[in-house]
C-alpha cells in the first residue's frame, strides 16, 4: 500500500502531470495519423526519455499509449480507415453508425468505453501487481530463461501470418543481440571490430531503425498518398462546443446503459493483453465476436450497434493497461510499444523484472497510476481535442517524412553522440524495409533485441548453478511446466497454422 | 502499423478469378512468375543463413564460456533457414505444370501489401540513400548545415517543387530541432568544421 500512495506522490508532481498531458494529446495525434503508430512514436520518444526523470519519462510514454489506443477510433468511425491496428473492429459499427448520422454519438461511446477500459484493466493490474511479482519471485535463473524463451515463442507465434517467419525473425533478434562482449568472460563476439558493439547491441538505434525509419521509408512509396487525410479532414464535424459537450453526455450515457458489455470487454482485454504478443487487435476481435454471441440481438451487430463499439474500445485500453503487467513483472515486453518501455527503463538504469516492485515500486505503480489517469483525463481532453486534432491527418507525408527522419537522426544521435548509432539506425530501418516487404515480421526481431540479453544472462547463470549439467533446465517442476507451454503453444502454432490473418500487430 | 493502404497497387501476380464470358466459368487465376517469386521469398533466409554463418566462423577459437550460447543461436537459426527455404520450395514446385494456380495456393505469397515492383522502389531507394550521405556527412558538415541540404532534397524527391514551400518548410524544420534538442533538452548536436 504504502508503494502505491508512493507512486501516486509521483504522479501528483507538477512535472509528472505536465508529462502526462503531453503524452496523452501526442496519443491523440499518433492516434490519428496514418503513419505513425504508438510503437513508432515511442521509439521517437526514447531519446527524449533518457533527459527525464524515470516516472516522468514512463510517464510520457504510457499516457501517449493510452491516447492512441481511443484516438485510433476517430478516423475509424468517420471514414472507416483504422488510426491504429486494434480499430479496425470499431469500424465495423462505428462507421455505420456514422454513415447514420450519429458520428459524434459514435466517437462519444468510444471515448467513454476508453475511459471504462482504462479505469477498469488499471484498477485490477494496481490489485494484482505485487502478488504477481511476488510469485514471479519464486521464479530462479532457469524459470526466467525459460520464461524469456516462451515470450519469444508467443510472439513469434501471434504476430504475423506465419510461425516459421516469426521465429526466424525472433532468433535473428536474439543473435544480433549476441554481437557483443561475452557477459562470462568480456571477449567479443562477432562484434566485426566495432568498439560501439563491445558492450552491447545498441538496441535504441535498433529499435528507432526497425519502426520509425522503415515506416517512413515504406512511406515515401509512391502510390502511398494521403487521400484519406483529405476526406477525414472533411468528414470531421464542425467545432461546436455545445453540441460536442451533448454528444459526449449521449455517449456517456449510452455506454454506461451497458455495464456488462463494459466489464466483460475490459476482463477480456486484460487478460489478452497480460499475454506477450497478443496486442490489441487480436484482443478487440475476441471481444467483439463474444459481445455479439452473447448480444439477444446479434443481428444487429456490424450495422451500428453501440455494444460492437463498447466491445472493442474498452477492450483495446483495457489490453494496453494488461501488456504493463509482464513488462514490469517479468521483464517480458506485452507488445512493442512496451518493448519501448523496457529500453526506457534499462536506460535509466532499472532492471525489469520480478525484483521491481522491490527496487522500484514506487515508480512501477506510478506507471499503472498514469494509465488510470490518462484514461480518465481521454473523456474532457478527448472532447475538446481529439476531433480537431484529426485534422492532423491531412499533414502530407512530404513534410511529415522529413520531419520525422530529421527527429530520428538527432535522436539516436544524442543517445550516445555517436554517428555510428545513426548509421546503425539506417542499416535497421533498411532492414525492417525488407523484412516487411517479403512478410516476415519485424516485433519478433525487436522481441529478440530486447530478451536476448536477460535469456543470455539468465542461461548462463542457470547452466552455472547446475554445474554445467543441461538436465538441471529440466529439473523443477515449474520449469517442465513452462517447457510444456512452449511445446504446446510451438505445436499449436504449427497445426493451427491456417488460421485468419490478423492485422500485423506493432502496438 | 499503420492500416492498410487503401490506394496500393496489388503486384503483378495477385491472384484474381474473373467470369469467363465465353464459358460461364472462372478463368484460371494468372500464375506469378514463380522463380523471380520463389528467389525473392528466400531472400531473408538466406541473409539470416549467411550471417548466422559468418557469426559461428567469427566466434571460433572462443572458449566454451563465450562461445556456448552463440552456437545454439546459430543452430536454431540454420534449421529455421532450412525450414523456410523447404517450405517455399515445397510451396512452389508441387504447384505443376498443367495445374493453374488457384487462390487457396497463392495465398501464400508473402503480403503485396509493400510490394516490391521497380516503381515502387524508387522513392524508398532514394531516401534511404539521402539518409545514407547524410549520415556520412554529418561529422564534417555538422547536423545543422547537412539537414538544410538534404532534409529539402527528401521532399523534392516526394514531389514537393515549390522552392518557397521548400525552403520555409526547411527553415521551419532546422530551427525546430534546435530548439528542441539544443535549447529545451540541452543535447548538442554535431557542429561539424563550423564548430
Amino acid at each position: 500500500m504504502s508503494d502505491i500512495l508512493s507512486g501516486l506522490e509521483l504522479l501528483a508532481q507538477p512535472e509528472s502531470l505536465l508529462w502526462l498531458l503531453i503524452g496523452l494529446c501526442l496519443g491523440f495525434v499518433v492516434g490519428v495519423l496514418p503513419g505513425l503508430g504508438p510503437s513508432t512514436t515511442a521509439a521517437l520518444l526514447l531519446p527524449v526519455s533518457v533527459g527525464l526523470p524515470l516516472d516522468s519519462a514512463l510517464i510520457l510514454i504510457v499516457s501517449m499509449y493510452a491516447g492512441s489506443a481511443f484516438a485510433g477510433a476517430v478516423p475509424a468511425i468517420l471514414l472507416n480507415i483504422p488510426g491504429e491496428a486494434g480499430s479496425v473492429v470499431t469500424a465495423m459499427d462505428g462507421y455505420p453508425m456514422a454513415k447514420a448520422g450519429k458520428a459524434e454519438l459514435a466517437i462519444g461511446i468510444a471515448r467513454m468505453a476508453s475511459v471504462a477500459g482504462g479505469v477498469i484493466g488499471g484498477t485490477i493490474v494496481l490489485v494484482l501487481l505485487q502478488p504477481l511479482s511476488s510469485l514471479a519471485l519464486q521464479f530462479g535463473r532457469r524459470e526466467i530463461f525459460i520464461v524469456a524463451v516462451l515470450g519469444l515463442v508467443v510472439i513469434a507465434s501471434l504476430v504475423g501470418d506465419s510461425v516459421r517467419k516469426g521465429l526466424l525473425s525472433g532468433v535473428v533478434g536474439v543473435l544480433i543481440a549476441a554481437m557483443s562482449a561475452s557477459p562470462l568472460t568480456g571477449q567479443p563476439r562477432f562484434t566485426l571490430g566495432f568498439l560501439e558493439l563491445y558492450g552491447e547491441v545498441p538496441y535504441v538505434p535498433a529499435l528507432i531503425g526497425l519502426f520509425a525509419l522503415s515506416e517512413m521509408f515504406i512511406l515515401s512509396r509512391p502510390a502511398v498518398a494521403n487521400p484519406a487525410g483529405e476526406a477525414l479532414a472533411d468528414a470531421v464535424p464542425r467545432f461546436n462546443l455545445r453540441g460536442m459537450l451533448g454528444q459526449a453526455l449521449s455517449g456517456v450515457g449510452e455506454t454506461l446503459r451497458r455495464p456488462v458489455a463494459v466489464i466483460r470487454s475490459s476482463l477480456i482485454g486484460l487478460g489478452i493483453g497480460m499475454i506477450p504478443g497478443t496486442g490489441t487487435s487480436i484482443g478487440n476481435f475476441i471481444s467483439y465476436s463474444v459481445a455479439r454471441r452473447q448480444s439477444k440481438h446479434p443481428e444487429t451487430f456490424g450495422k451500428g450497434e453501440p455494444e460492437g463499439v463498447i466491445a472493442a474500445e474498452a477492450c483495446d485500453n483495457a489490453v494496453t493497461t494488461g501488456s504493463l503487467v509482464p513488462t514490469l513483472t517479468l521483464g517480458i515486453p506485452g507488445s512493442g510499444t512496451t518493448a519501448i518501455l523496457l529500453a526506457a527503463l534499462y536506460l535509466q538504469g532499472v532492471a525489469p523484472g520480478p525484483q521491481i516492485m522491490t527496487t522500484n515500486g514506487p515508480e512501477a505503480y506510478a506507471v499503472i497510476l498514469a494509465m488510470i489517469v490518462a484514461s480518465i483525463l481521454i473523456l474532457p481532453l478527448g472532447v475538446l481535442l481529439a476531433t480537431p486534432l484529426v485534422y492532423f491527418a491531412r499533414l502530407p507525408k512530404e513534410y511529415l517524412i522529413p520531419t520525422v527522419l530529421l527527429v530520428c537522426i538527432a535522436g539516436v544521435f544524442s543517445m550516445r553522440n555517436s554517428v555510428f548509432d545513426v548509421g546503425l539506425a539506417v542499416v535497421f530501418g533498411v532492414l525492417g524495409v525488407l523484412m516487411r516487404s517479403l512478410g516476415y515480421p519485424i516485433v519478433p526481431l525487436v522481441m529478440g533485441l530486447v530478451l536476448g540479453p536477460i535469456a543470455e544472462k539468465n542461461f548462463m547463470q542457470a547452466l552455472t548453478l547446475g554445474d554445467g549439467d543441461w538436465m538441471y533446465f529440466f529439473q523443477s517442476p515449474t520449469a517442465l511446466v513452462l517447457w510444456g507451454l512452449v511445446i504446446v503453444l510451438v505445436g499449436y502454432s504449427v497445426l493451427g497454422r491456417r488460421k485468419p490473418k490478423a492485422p500485423a500487430e506493432m502496438s | 502499423m499503420s492500416p492498410k493502404d487503401p490506394a496500393a497497387p496489388t503486384s503483378p501476380g495477385a491472384a484474381s478469378a474473373e467470369p469467363d464470358p465465353r464459358r460461364g466459368q472462372e478463368r484460371p487465376v494468372r500464375r506469378p512468375r514463380r522463380t523471380a517469386s520463389f528467389f525473392v521469398r528466400l531472400v531473408i533466409p538466406l541473409a539470416a543463413g549467411i550471417f548466422a554463418v559468418a557469426f559461428f566462423r567469427g566466434i571460433e577459437g572462443l572458449p566454451t564460456q563465450s562461445a556456448t550460447y552463440p552456437r545454439i543461436l546459430i543452430a536454431a537459426l540454420l534449421a529455421l533457414v532450412a525450414i523456410n527455404v523447404l517450405i517455399e520450395a515445397r510451396a512452389l514446385f508441387l504447384r505443376r505444370p498443367h495445374q493453374p494456380a488457384t487462390q487457396t495456393e497463392l495465398s501464400d505469397e508473402p503480403s503485396d501489401e509493400f510490394g516490391l515492383r521497380p516503381a515502387d522502389l524508387l522513392q524508398p531507394l532514394a531516401v534511404i540513400v539521402l539518409m545514407a550521405v547524410f549520415v556520412v556527412f554529418m561529422p564534417l558538415l555538422g547536423f545543422y548545415l547537412s539537414a538544410i541540404v538534404l532534409m529539402p532534397s527528401v521532399a523534392v524527391v516526394l514531389g514537393v517543387r515549390k522552392l518557397w514551400l521548400i525552403a520555409l518548410f526547411t527553415a521551419v524544420l532546422t530551427t525546430g530541432a534546435y530548439l528542441l534538442f539544443e535549447i529545451f533538452l540541452e543535447v548538442p548536436l554535431p557542429p561539424g568544421f563550423l564548430g
